[in-house]
């Protein structure tokens, strides 16, 4: 991976797909409370999740619109489902290489189901509790640790 | 007859002998001239040789010819030719040969000289004719002449003779017929005059000296016995030793009888020994006709007659007569004569049997007192055996209840005769009685069991029909004609059931060959017929699903058998139905599946914000961050509005269901003018403008549910409006084939054509950043499909979208004549 040698030097990029803005500022908040400063990109909707993995529509700058090293995937969205970008990512060559984490508020076996059958690399549901939220953004770290040592 | 033809009828002999006759002069005439040119040969010559020219034997003897010779002289030796001698003699004279005929013509000629081959030239053959051999011959051939002369004359004259013997004869013959014709006229009419003069012509006479004992019998009598007159001898020894042994006391008693009285007849039948040895049966009828001083009988004549033809007739007749009696004796049946009073003259045993009664108990008593029952007695004796007597003629079958001596009934059918004097009076009847108690008893109890079948046929509320065994339908159940329409007269037979029944002729063949194997079946299965499902097509016309079943009312099916249709047409319509529902319920159980998790993960999402800013509060209290738990607190707000909306939403969804409101006549163009009156304060803020057509037909529906639908498209379409560009929002109609259309069209931002399905789903939004839950056109989506239409939307981004609302056109309510489709004239 050519990301793997530029770790330590550059912080890994987030792109967040979450519609809703309140939780949108929720992530954003526990990122803050960790004392993470990496950069989030959001986007509230799967149209607009695949226009920037694929750079079209206003995500054609790529200094604005870097490739993530790591998607957070909220699973009801507008427009295109989240099941529908992970597939997309997954099936991609190009991008099934990025981890994908399921964050959302469904806890229904099918949706967990079907997201591991799509190869998600961790799903996670969202928590009531703010202080849960950041120990989700701790496990993030500590996945993108694991993702990033596995041989590839 | 006359004497010409019958002496012509001999003219073939006399053509015969006059043909022998003809023939002989004409052979001897032949003979006479052959006789005479030999003669004349013989003349010619001289002396005792005479040398006789033969041209047709003058051959030139050369080399090899001699065979010619040999042959000629071989023929030669052949003929009857009466001469005898050859001489071969060459041109110069010289005798080249001699030769003799041998005495047997048969014999070959041998040549008593062989020819001498050296001899070249013309040769003679001569011949030599002994004249001595010449006359015998002559003599021969005249005698024999002679002789067939005479015996032609001979011959001839004896056929004459016979011819006229015969002609003498018949002319005798036929004098002598007729002369015995007359005779015999003469004799019939005498005979015929004797016949009637004796009755007794075949009778025997005799005539007997008792004291003398001589006897003297006819011709006729004798021959009786089958003797010859001069064959037995006229003697009383002469009858009584042909007497039958065992008949001979009483033809002496007879005899002495009539001795002792004269007024007693002598009349015996006896038996007697005829030639033959058979027994013949003798009737004799006699009279003492002289009796000497003391008044014994001196003579005694009399006749006997062959009565064994009687005889026979007469035992023949006993025969049957016994025969009959232990026919009627044996038989099960009453026999009974009574008189013209109703007196019993004679009964059988049987009814003695039957009733208990002993004869003597019952002879010459009236029938009527002893046999009938008291409640019919005078009935039946008035009205029945007093008619019959009266008439004189009897119903040949009747029937009557007799009583026996123990009281008990018997059912009795009669059959009956009556015997009448000359006059035609009744003198009494005869009567056959068969005893039918147990029989009739028998036909009730099958007559009651065949009404039992009929009546709990008839009422069964299941369909059933008899057949016969002739494919006749002898009866239909009520329940028959009243499920399938068809009565009796609409299907006498099978043949006219099975093309009403299932009219297309490939069904029919397939309900054929499933009826044939389920019999062949039930055949095998002891007569168990497994039930088949069929569809039978009413007199209506409507189809029935039937179960049928048959089962023999005897013992096959091929003899009288039930059918039974059972009508489950109802049931299999609860069987689809049931289907239908089940499937219904499982796609609503699904259905709600979806909708519970739909449910629970946007319920849980501002659950999810309250709680995350609830707990940032906590902290910004702590830090006395007043700001910050602000902010947290208006998200928190926020979210508590979200979800109240929710479950707003929801529970007008939840209300819905699936049933539509009350339907009524609406003026959908009154309905839209209120609405823009609601909406005026949204239209003047965003400079909107609203265009309706203003000839929307008037429809059927429930107009507050439509106004929600329209309500939410107009609000959509005032909400998605391009940044800076006012809406311009459309409302028209449209009526294409089997669909009224309504349709609300808008100038805003649009979507992508694939999300056009999307928008309709539950808690779907396609822009995350305005107002709404994602429920309103999902609710009009139902609501609009609760009307029997649907609900759906074009759109290209930036070009606007349009939401058709599509209705049957059945709920267009009627008003004068419409175009169907047309353009829509908007107004401002």
């Amino acid at each position: 991976m050519d990301q793997s040698g530029t770790h330590n030097k550059q912080p890994i990029r987030i792109l967040l797909v979450e519609d809703n803005d309140a939780h949108v500022k929720l992530i954003l908040r526990a990122f803050k409370e960790d004392r993470l400063a990496n950069p989030v990109h959001v986007v509230s909707d799967g149209e607009q999740a695949l226009d920037y993995l694929y750079r079209r529509g206003d995500y054609q700058d790529p200094i604005k619109s870097p490739r993530p090293d790591m998607i957070l995937l909220d699973l009801k969205l507008p427009k295109i489902d989240g099941l529908e970008i992970l597939k997309t990512v997954k099936e991609d060559v190009k991008l099934k290489d990025i981890p994908v984490v399921v964050l959302t508020s469904s806890t229904d076996q099918r949706d967990v189901h079907e997201a591991y059958r799509h190869y998600v690399n961790s799903y996670i549901a969202k928590p009531v509790d703010f202080d849960k939220f950041r120990q989700v953004v701790q496990e993030l770290d500590y996945y993108w640790t694991i993702f990033n040592t596995k041989p590839s | 007859m006359r004497a010409t033809p019958r002496f012509v009828a001999h003219w073939p002999w006399f053509a015969l002998a006059t043909v022998l006759l003809l023939l002989g002069t004409a052979s001897w005439m032949s003979l006479r001239q052959n006789f005479d040119e030999d003669l004349k040969l013989t003349r010619e010559s001289s002396g005792r040789e005479l040398h006789v020219l033969a041209a047709f034997i003058s051959v030139e003897l050369q080399a090899g010819r001699y065979q010619d010779i040999e042959r000629l002289l071989r023929d030669w030796g052949k003929t009857n030719s009466s001469i005898a001698h050859l001489q071969l003699v060459s041109a110069n004279g010289f005798v080249l040969a001699t030769y003799q005929r041998p005495g047997n013509v048969e014999h070959a000629l041998t040549l008593e000289q062989p020819i001498s081959y050296s001899y070249r030239g013309e040769a003679t053959l001569r011949l030599r004719i002994d004249l001595a051999d010449v006359y015998r011959h002559q003599q021969r051939l005249a005698t024999e002449f002679a002789i067939i002369l005479a015996v032609g004359a001979m011959l001839l004259s004896l056929l004459v003779f016979v011819a006229l013997q015969r002609q003498r004869e018949a002319a005798r013959l036929r004098q002598r017929t007729q002369e015995l014709d007359a005779a015999t006229h003469a004799l019939a009419k005498s005979e015929e005059r004797l016949k009637l003069a004796l009755e007794a012509s075949s009778d025997g006479l005799w005539d007997w000296g008792v004291q003398a004992n001589t006897a003297h019998f006819s011709p006729r009598w004798k021959a009786i016995l089958g003797y010859a007159d001069d064959e037995l001898a006229d003697s009383f020894e002469t009858w009584y030793q042909r007497l039958h042994p065992e008949d001979q006391p009483r033809a002496r008693a007879a005899q002495q009888a009539h001795f002792d009285d004269p007024a007693r007849a002598y009349e015996p039948e006896y038996r007697m020994r005829h030639k033959n040895g058979d027994w013949v049966w003798i009737q004799s009828r006699g009279k003492v006709v002289e009796r000497d001083a003391a008044g014994r009988p001196r003579r005694m004549v009399g006749t006997i007659t062959d009565i064994t033809a009687r005889k026979r007739a007469q035992q023949a007749l006993e025969q049957t007569e016994q025969r009959f009696r232990a026919l009627l004796e044996n038989l099960e049946l009453i026999a009974v004569m009574l008189d013209h009073e109703g007196n019993i003259i004679l009964c059988n045993d049987f009814l003695l049997r039957l009733t208990g009664w002993q004869r003597e108990e019952i002879l010459h008593r009236s029938w009527f007192d002893i046999f009938l029952p008291p409640d019919i007695r005078d009935q039946v004796k008035k009205s029945v055996f007093l008619e019959i007597i009266a008439a004189g003629s009897a119903p040949i079958y009747y029937e009557n209840e007799i009583i026996t001596r123990s009281g008990e009934r018997r059912l009795i059918a009669w059959n009956n005769t009556v015997f009448r004097d000359p006059r035609g009076q009744v003198l009494s009847t005869a009567s056959i009685g068969e005893d039918i108690t147990e029989r009739r008893r028998v036909e009730e109890l099958k007559e009651a069991s065949v009404m039992q079948l009929h009546a709990i046929v008839n009422a069964s509320p299941v369909p059933q029909a008899l057949n016969d065994e002739h494919q006749n339908i002898t009866f239909l159940n009520p329940a028959f004609t009243g499920t399938f329409g068809y009565t009796r007269e609409d299907i006498p037979t099978l043949a006219d059931w099975w093309p009403k029944a299932y009219p297309d002729p490939e069904y029919r063949q397939w309900v054929a060959d499933t009826w044939q194997a389920t019999l062949d079946k039930a055949r095998r299965d002891n007569m168990a017929f497994t039930p088949i499902e069929l569809n039978v097509r009413s007199k209506d016309g409507t189809v029935k699903t039937v179960l049928v079943s048959a089962s023999p009312i005897g013992k096959s099916f091929e003899g009288v058998h039930l059918v039974v249709l059972y009508d489950i047409t109802e049931r299999k319509h609860a069987e689809a139905e049931r289907e239908r529902l089940l499937a219904e319920l499982t796609a609503a159980n699904v259905e709600m599946e979806n909708f519970v998790y739909t449910i629970s993960h946007d319920l849980k999402s501002p659950l999810i914000t309250i709680g995350g800013f609830a707990s940032l509060v906590e902290k910004d209290i702590a830090k006395l961050d007043g700001e910050a738990a602000a902010d947290s607190i208006v998200e928190i707000k926020k979210a508590v509005a979200d979800m109240q909306g929710l479950i707003e939403n929801l529970l007008q969804l939840a209300r819905l269901g699936h049933v539509a409101g009350e339907a009524r006549e609406v003026d959908i163009n009154a309905l839209l003018d209120e609405l823009r009156a609601r909406c005026a304060r949204q239209i003047k803020q965003k400079h909107a403008t609203i265009r309706i057509a203003p000839d929307i037909p008037r429809l059927w529906v429930d107009p507050v549910r439509l106004g929600e639908v329209l309500q939410n498209l107009v609000d959509n379409a005032l909400k998605y409006h391009r940044p800076g560009v006012p809406p311009e929002i459309e409302i028209g109609w449209r009526h294409e084939g089997e669909w009224f259309r309504l349709y609300v069209r808008d100038n805003g931002i649009g979507f992508k054509k694939e999300y056009q399905e999307r928008i309709f789903e539950l808690f779907q939004r396609l822009d995350s950043h305005t107002d709404g839950t994602g429920v309103g056109l999902t609710i009009s989506r139902r609501i609009i499909e609760s009307h029997g239409g649907h609900l759906t939307a074009e759109s290209e981004p930036g070009q606007g979208s349009t939401f058709w609302i599509a209705l049957p056109e059945s709920v267009m309510v009627k008003q004068g004549a419409q175009v169907s489709t047309r353009d829509i004239h908007l107004q401002g």
